[in-house]
Order: C-alpha cells, then sequence, then structure tokens
C-alpha cells in the first residue's frame, strides 16, 4: 500500500514541477495566500483514481503522465475561425494561456463596463479582484481546480455596474498551441445589481498536445442576469479542465449553455449556488464526441434559499468508442421550500464501443419541493428512421435530422449566429 | 395541542411493539474474533474441514479489508472485537415433534403471530424458525421431501447436502466480495437453505422469520436458495427483533441462484429495531443480497423496510443468461433519526435482458433515506432494457430523500431510462379527501397506502397484511 503512494506523489511531483517555477501575476496579498493554500491543497489531495465517487469514470493518466511546458506568448496565430459570423461582439483573445491585446479589442468598451486581463489589473482593479478571487471557492474542488488557483497565469476581470445592459456579447476566445503547452486561465466576473451581461467563452487548440484549465468564478448580484455559452471544440488532441463557481443573489438569473463539440479529454465542473430567494439557474449542455475522446460534465446546484427553479438539461451522442460522463447533483437545503429543481439527462450510443455513464443525484432535506430527475440511454427510434427514408430521405440524412432533433432543444437555448456557429463546429 | 401536533406525539412517542426479550439459556462465545473463534464456531458446528478452511479465507480478506464509507449515512461504527459471534440456544435433543419446544419459544412465536402448529394446518406456510442463529423448528419439511425440494437450515444443509452446499456457497457473493460479506463468511452461524429441483413448482411460500435474541450478539445468517432448471419457488423472510439499548449488528448474505427457466420471488418484511424516539439504539443492518439468472430466469426482489436504524443493502440481480429478467420492488420507510441507503444492481451480461425497478421512499421525523442503485448494461448485453422509477415522499421539513442512481451503459442496443420524483403529500390531495369527510389521519393512510401500492402487491397475500399494518404503524399521522 505504502508504495502505491510513493509512486503517486512520485508522479504527482513530476506533474506539478514545471508548473511550480514560474512568474505568477501578483494582484494583491489575498490572492498570494490563496496560491500558496492551494499548493498545499496539491500536495496533500491524492491523484484521481477509480475509487474517488468524482473520477470514477474519468481516467486522467493523459494528464497526470505528460510534462507539460509553461506556455510561451505567441502571437502569431489565426483565430478568425473561432469569431462567430454575423454576431456583433467584443472580441478579448487569450493565446497559450496570456493576453493577446494585438489580437483583441481596444479594452475600453463601454460605460458601465469594466474588463481587465488578470496579469494588467492593478491599483483599484487589482485590489478588487484580490477581494473576490476565490471568496466563493466551493468545498467540492478538485485536485484541477486546486492546480487552477495555485498556477494561473491569466485571465479576464469582468466588472458590469449596477443598473446597466451590455449592448453585446464578450467573446472570450481561447486558443492554445504548440506542443505539451499548458495554459492556466482564472476569469472573474461579476454583475452588481440589476445589470444584464453575456458571455461567450471558445476554446480550440492547435499544434501537438494541449491542456487548458480553466476556472471562472461568477458573482450574479440582486435581480442581475447572468449568461454564459461555452464553445468548446478542440482536436483529439486537447485536454480541458474546466470549472465555473457561480454565486446567485436574490430575484437574479444564471443561464449556461456548454456545448462540446470536440475535444480529447473534456472535463466540465459547474458549482452553481443558490443563495437567494426567487432565482432562476439553468444549465444546458450538448456533447457529441467521436473516437476515443471523453466528455465529462459534473454539476452541483445548491439550493439554500426558498422559491427558487432550477432547469437542467444534458443532451449527448456519443460516437465510436469515445465515452460520456454525467453527474448532476442538486442540493436543496432545508430553508429552500418550494423549490422547482427539474434535471434530465439524455442519452444516444451510436456505437457497440461507446459508453454512458450517467449519475443523476438528488440531496433533498426540504419537504415542499417539486424535484425530478430522469436519464435515458438508448439508440435510435429505428421506426422514425424508416418513416424519414420511406420519404425519400437518405439513411444519413434522417439520421442527422434526428440527431440535430434530438440536441435541438438544447441548441436553441443559444442565438441565431451562436447556434450556426455551433451547427458548423458538431460533427453530426 | 393540535391535531395534528397530539398524531405526531402519539405515533413518534409510540414504543417498539415488538420490544421484548425471551428468557432461553444460551451457549455464548467470549466476544471478539480471531482464527480461534471461527475454528470454535466450525467445531461447534461440526462442520466439514473445507468449510473451515473457506471461513478462515475470508476471515484473512476481511481482516485486510476497510469498512464502507460511501453509503449517505452516519453511525458509531460496531465494535467488532466486542460482540460475540456465537450464540445458540440450548436445544440438544432432537425434536420429535414441534409441541415438544421449549415453551418459552412457543411463547416468542405467539407474541410475534406466528402459531407454529396453526401455520401448519391452515396456511400452508413452511416456517423455519431462526431464533439467534440456530434454526430450532422447521415445518413441512416432510411435505415438501416428497417433492424432492430442500427446506431446511444452513447448518443442516452442510451434513446433509454438503455437496450442493459447496457447489453453490460464495458462487454469488464471493468469501471477498466487501467488508460485511467478508465477515459474514467467516462467522456465519446459520440461516436457510432451499433447493428446487427440476422442474418443480414449489406449492407454498417458504417463510422464516428471523430474531436477533441474545445480549451483544450479532447475527450473521446465510441463505441460499437454488432454483434447479425450470422450477418455481416463492421465499419470505421477515424480520423481527427485541427492544435493546446498545446497537446491534447484522450482516447477513442471501445468495440466490436461478437457473435455466427458473423463477425465484423473494420477500422481505424487514422490521428490525428502528431506535428509540431519540435516535438511540437500534439495528445496524448491512446485508448482501444477490441473485444470479442463467437463460431465461427471473429473479424478482420484493422488500418492505420499516426498521432498522442505519440500513445498508442493497439486494442485486446478475442477469447472466440471455433473456434473463430482473426485477427489484421496494418501499423504505425511515421516521425519527432512522437512516436508509438503500437500493438495487441490475448487471446485464445476457443478451435481450430485461430489469425493472421500482423504488418509493417515505422519510418521516428526522430521518434520511437514500436510493442508491446501479445499472450496467455490459457490452455483450444486445437489446437489454431497463426501467427505473424511484420516487421519494417527505413527510416533515427536517427529513432528507436522496437518489444516487448510476447508469452505465456499453451497449448501444440498450434502453435505459431513469426517473425520480420527491415530492410531499400534495395538500390538494388531502383537501379532496378532508372534504369528502376523510379525516386527515385516514387520507395520510390512504394516500401513502395508494403511492406504495405498486410494491405492496408485488408481496405475496401473507405479507401484503402485515407490511401494510407496518406500514400504517409507521407513518399514520406523521405528516409536518
Amino acid at each position: 500500500m505504502e508504495k502505491i503512494i510513493d509512486i503517486q506523489s512520485d508522479k504527482k511531483e513530476k506533474f506539478l514541477a514545471p508548473f511550480d517555477n514560474q512568474q505568477f501575476p501578483v494582484l494583491g496579498a489575498m490572492s498570494t495566500l490563496r496560491r500558496s493554500e492551494a499548493r498545499a491543497a496539491l500536495d496533500s489531495i491524492p491523484l484521481p483514481h477509480s475509487r474517488q465517487e468524482t473520477w470514477k469514470y474519468t481516467r486522467t493518466g493523459k494528464l497526470i503522465n505528460a510534462v507539460w511546458n509553461i506556455s510561451h506568448k505567441a502571437n502569431e496565430v489565426a483565430i478568425d475561425d473561432m469569431k462567430i459570423s454575423g454576431l456583433d461582439c467584443y472580441h478579448l483573445v487569450f493565446v497559450n494561456g496570456h493576453y493577446s491585446p494585438t489580437l483583441s479589442d481596444n479594452l475600453t468598451l463601454e460605460t458601465g463596463l469594466e474588463v481587465c486581463p488578470m496579469s494588467q489589473c492593478d491599483g483599484d482593479k487589482a485590489a478588487f479582484a484580490d477581494r473576490l478571487i476565490q471568496k466563493n471557492e466551493n468545498s467540492n474542488a478538485h485536485l484541477f481546480n486546486h492546480f487552477n488557483s495555485a498556477y494561473w497565469t491569466d485571465g479576464l476581470l469582468i466588472k458590469v455596474d449596477a443598473n446597466t445592459e451590455i449592448g453585446k456579447p464578450i467573446h472570450i476566445i481561447h486558443k492554445t498551441v504548440g506542443t505539451n503547452s499548458a495554459s492556466v486561465f482564472r476569469h472573474v466576473l461579476v454583475a452588481e445589481k440589476s445589470s444584464k451581461v453575456k458571455v461567450i467563452q471558445s476554446f480550440s487548440n492547435g499544434g501537438g498536445s494541449t491542456y487548458n484549465n480553466v476556472l471562472t468564478e461568477a458573482w450574479v448580484a440582486e435581480n442581475a442576469q447572468v449568461t454564459i455559452d461555452k464553445i468548446q471544440a478542440e482536436n483529439a488532441e486537447g485536454i480541458t479542465i474546466a470549472r465555473e463557481d457561480v454565486r446567485q443573489e436574490s430575484n437574479s438569473t444564471f443561464h449556461i449553455n456548454t456545448i462540446t463539440a470536440s475535444g480529447g479529454f473534456v472535463r466540465n465542473d459547474l458549482a452553481i449556488v443558490v443563495d437567494g430567494e426567487n432565482c432562476m439557474t439553468n444549465l444546458y449542455a450538448a456533447y457529441a464526441p467521436q473516437g476515443k475522446e471523453l466528455v465529462d460534465n459534473h454539476t452541483v446546484v445548491d439550493h439554500k434559499k426558498a422559491h427558487c427553479e432550477s432547469n437542467e438539461a444534458y443532451k449527448g451522442i456519443v460516437y465510436d468508442q469515445a465515452t460520456g460522463v454525467f453527474n448532476g447533483k442538486v442540493f436543496v437545503r432545508q430553508d429552500a421550500q418550494k423549490t422547482n429543481a427539474f434535471q434530465q439527462n439524455a442519452n444516444i450510443l451510436m456505437s457497440d464501443s461507446a459508453t454512458m455513464n450517467s449519475k443523476p443525484e438528488l440531496e433533498i432535506y426540504a419537504d415542499d419541493v417539486k424535484c425530478s430527475h430522469g436519464s435515458t440511454t438508448g439508440q435510435f427510434d429505428e421506426e422514425a428512421v424508416f418513416y424519414l427514408k420511406a420519404r425519400g430521405i437518405s439513411d444519413k440524412n434522417a439520421r442527422q435530422m434526428l440527431v440535430q432533433a434530438f440536441v435541438g432543444d438544447v441548441l436553441d437555448e443559444l442565438d441565431d449566429e451562436v447556434r450556426a456557429h455551433v451547427g458548423s463546429l458538431l460533427r453530426f | 395541542m393540535s391535531e395534528e401536533d397530539k398524531i405526531i406525539a402519539e405515533v413518534t412517542n409510540k414504543e417498539y411493539e415488538y420490544g421484548f426479550t425471551t428468557d432461553i439459556e444460551s451457549d455464548t462465545a467470549p466476544p471478539g474474533i480471531n482464527d480461534d473463534t471461527i475454528r470454535f464456531i466450525s467445531a461447534k458446528k461440526n462442520e466439514p474441514a473445507w468449510l473451515l478452511e473457506w471461513r478462515l479465507q475470508a476471515f484473512h480478506a476481511w481482516q485486510e479489508m476497510a469498512e464502507p464509507e460511501w453509503a449517505h449515512v452516519k453511525y458509531d461504527k460496531p465494535d467488532f472485537q466486542g460482540i460475540s459471534y456465537y450464540s445458540a440456544p440450548k436445544q440438544k435433543k432432537e425434536l420429535a415433534s414441534l409441541d415438544e419446544l421449549d415453551p418459552e419459544l412457543r411463547k416468542t412465536m405467539d407474541k410475534l403471530g406466528i402459531s407454529i402448529d396453526e401455520q401448519k394446518r391452515l396456511s400452508g406456510v413452511a416456517v423455519d424458525f431462526v431464533i439467534d442463529s440456530v434454526s430450532v423448528a422447521t415445518s413441512f419439511k416432510e411435505k415438501l421431501g416428497e417433492l424432492g425440494i430442500i427446506f431446511c437450515s444452513m447448518s443442516d444443509a452442510i451434513q446433509e447436502h454438503p455437496e450442493l452446499v459447496r457447489k453453490y456457497i460464495g458462487s454469488v457473493v464471493p468469501q471477498k466480495d466487501n467488508f460485511y460479506a467478508a465477515l459474514n463468511s467467516a462467522v456465519f452461524t446459520d440461516g436457510s437453505f432451499c433447493y428446487i429441483p427440476k422442474g418443480v413448482r414449489c406449492p407454498m411460500e417458504l417463510s422464516t422469520y428471523f430474531r436477533i435474541n441474545e445480549k451483544g450478539t450479532g447475527q450473521f445468517e446465510r441463505t441460499l436458495v437454488i432454483a434447479d432448471e425450470g422450477s418455481y419457488v416463492s421465499y419470505l423472510e421477515g424480520c423481527t427483533a427485541p427492544q435493546r439499548d446498545e446497537n446491534q449488528l447484522h450482516a447477513a448474505v442471501v445468495e440466490l441462484v436461478a437457473l435455466d427457466r427458473a423463477e425465484i420471488k423473494y420477500s422481505t418484511v424487514q422490521n428490525w429495531y428502528p431506535g428509540d424516539s431519540k435516535g438511540k439504539g437500534g439495528v445496524f443492518n448491512f446485508v448482501t443480497k444477490r441473485g444470479i439468472c442463467e437463460n431465461h430466469a427471473k429473479i424478482s426482489w420484493t422488500q418492505v423496510e420499516t426498521g432498522s436504524a442505519v440500513t445498508w443493502k442493497y439486494p442485486s440481480c446478475i442477469l447472466k443468461g440471455d433473456h434473463s429478467i430482473g426485477e427489484f420492488y421496494s418501499v423504505a420507510v425511515t421516521n425519527n433519526y432512522q437512516q436508509a441507503d438503500t437500493g438495487t444492481k441490475m448487471i446485464h451480461i445476457g443478451r435481450n435482458t430485461k430489469s425493472t425497478i421500482i423504488s418509493k421512499g417515505i422519510s418521516a421525523g428526522q430521518s434520511q433515506n437514500s436510493y442508491r442503485g446501479l445499472v450496467q448494461i455490459n457490452k455483450t448485453a444486445t437489446n437489454a432494457r431497463n426501467f427505473s422509477q424511484c420516487d421519494s415522499l417527505l413527510m416533515t421539513d427536517r427529513c432528507g430523500a436522496h437518489t444516487f442512481p448510476y447508469i452505465e451503459v456499453n451497449n448501444s442496443t440498450a434502453k435505459v431510462e431513469h426517473e425520480a420524483t420527491t415530492s410531499k403529500i400534495g395538500e390538494d390531495q388531502i383537501f379532496y379527501c378532508l372534504q369528502r369527510g376523510i379525516r386527515e389521519e385516514k387520507a395520510i393512510a390512504l394516500i401513502v397506502n395508494g403511492y406504495a401500492k405498486e410494491v405492496l402487491n408485488k408481496l405475496p397475500m401473507e405479507f401484503a397484511v402485515e407490511a401494510q399494518k407496518l406500514l400504517a404503524i409507521s407513518l399514520e399521522g406523521s405528516v409536518g
């Protein structure tokens, strides 16, 4: 037994070593303390293995056993294909984990909106970000979330003033290129009282294997509305660990659409704490892993206060030898009476070698609630295919239509331009 | 005090009805467990050498294992060295008839409502009655014997049918399966054994009543039911335990083997002592139940759980054969400070296998009630089909209802559906009843019974009545 632990800690040290001796942006005393706390946590938390509940179906060997280079600034990359055609939005671009001023729009965007790369925050902004960072941290953070807290190199601080509606979506583009290159992002999003903002995050990579670790912390204040569209379209060599830590105050709305079009290894953790009454929380996702890809979605919605509603719809189409994992958890605390929580996970397996592991969980401590969840996994309705074929539609087209209809209700949540963009990325 | 409060007080203050102790002299092993304890048990039961070896293997594996902590329950871990692993009522003489039974024992049975002679004459149920760890009375044995059915205590089976026991024991739940199964394999003292020969349809419901009797003894029974090709058996198991202050451990193992085209229906009404209204005492019920289905075989588990301080129980089906069927119907009621983590596992291996899971949880008081289930469709399980439905009913604002379903699908032809809902009794439903002159207490009983009907309907007649009574006792008026 001890021998195994030795091997484990050896492995972990090798994995962490390249990240330890870096220059990190300094915001202030608090964030420096958070870094060292997170570094200590990395020492104490064991490497993921199948006996751990959060890693039961997901093997991380590919990530742990590789030797990662800290990405260097590389400005000469093409990102035009990541832009959403026809969509009027602000572009903010990160290449290999660093903010790229040449590829991004001017930082003075509009009144009531403050946007600043974390690496460039100074004065008031640095103090503001310093106060907020990791304040929200959830107790269920896993090894790679602590990894993010210890080693983040850049990200965006986005602050929306009270009573402000931001006219255009903010599109954050993450591009990582090179061989064995790793990028660690930390975004902080604050939507003050009665504000409204929409953020699009898109991810793409090029070259050899890449590792993106991105953590977004969001505060949704009273009566505010925040929408995040997350578009993941990396190649089979890409490894992504993403997490959203969200706190909602009363009367607020938080909406996230996670579209995983491709990616060798994708792990998404959503941790939403609903800490106010009359909140609305919507989590939608579509994923379509092919080849030997793996998509792992973990969500936690923690209802702490009464009269809230949450909707969750995760839809997956698993091809080839790919693997899909869904683990959704809804907590309804004792004070969260009159909660309506709905959770749905539907999957289609397209091949005999495809695997889907689904675990929709409910933990309920209040009695006057309506909570339900459903999970289905199956194959195509052959009768529906036959119906279409009988009307002169080819087998391939018929199946494509049915797949599109299947994920349609998730894609419908997107704006038209985003929907068209995502449609071109999904390889149905 | 409002009517509602009165009802709550009445129910929560209700003492455990079946709490009494029988005074029978026992032959008890000193507390603690080591190789010698196992040798003592084995020698006491006059067992063959292979079984002792088998027990020791299990014990050595157990020593290496850690107690599982993943279940959604909290309790003080039992002190395994503080438990006495053998306790047999002194009953050396062979009985010619049931009339020769110890009068004390007879009284116990009468209090439990199982009058053996009445059962023998009227109901057609053969009762293998277990007090503590040794089976003391077996009825209807002869009648079953005519059909070639073997229904006896595990100890007798080991003496009289060692070849069958040796072939099947541990074939479904291996010695090293889990912490409690390993402990059971090492120290099991008795249990029931049942063999239905090829093509025989067992004409009566087989039934066993278990009781924990001796103070400070754990109960480790082992049940083995083998249904040979084309046979059918319906097996009933019921539990009541006397009131105790310290926690008692119950770690049983049940193995079912359904060979080609056989069908086993296994029903349980479980009513171990749940502890008092403050959450003190009560039985720990850590049970491993599993069945294996060969081609075209069917195993159906039905359980009504109302007892135990802590329950940790997952009756499972391994659907190994093609066209085999697994079913799980469960009603789990928790009140006061009870904790239940229960559910099932359906492992689909064969082609065209089907499984159905219906689980109804009812939580009241400050109890925690969890459903934990696994549906696993393996690569080989072409055209597998599963339907799961887990509903939870919450009676107060301080109890919890949780659902942890695991769904693992490795075959694209599978159809797996899972549904779960959690809610409290609808105020409109109660209002509807009140409006029609049905008192609130009655209305709740009506609604709960309707809610659990789907499962209660699956119980054999003999048990359905008892189960309904238990539900009523556990729940009437406990709405918050």
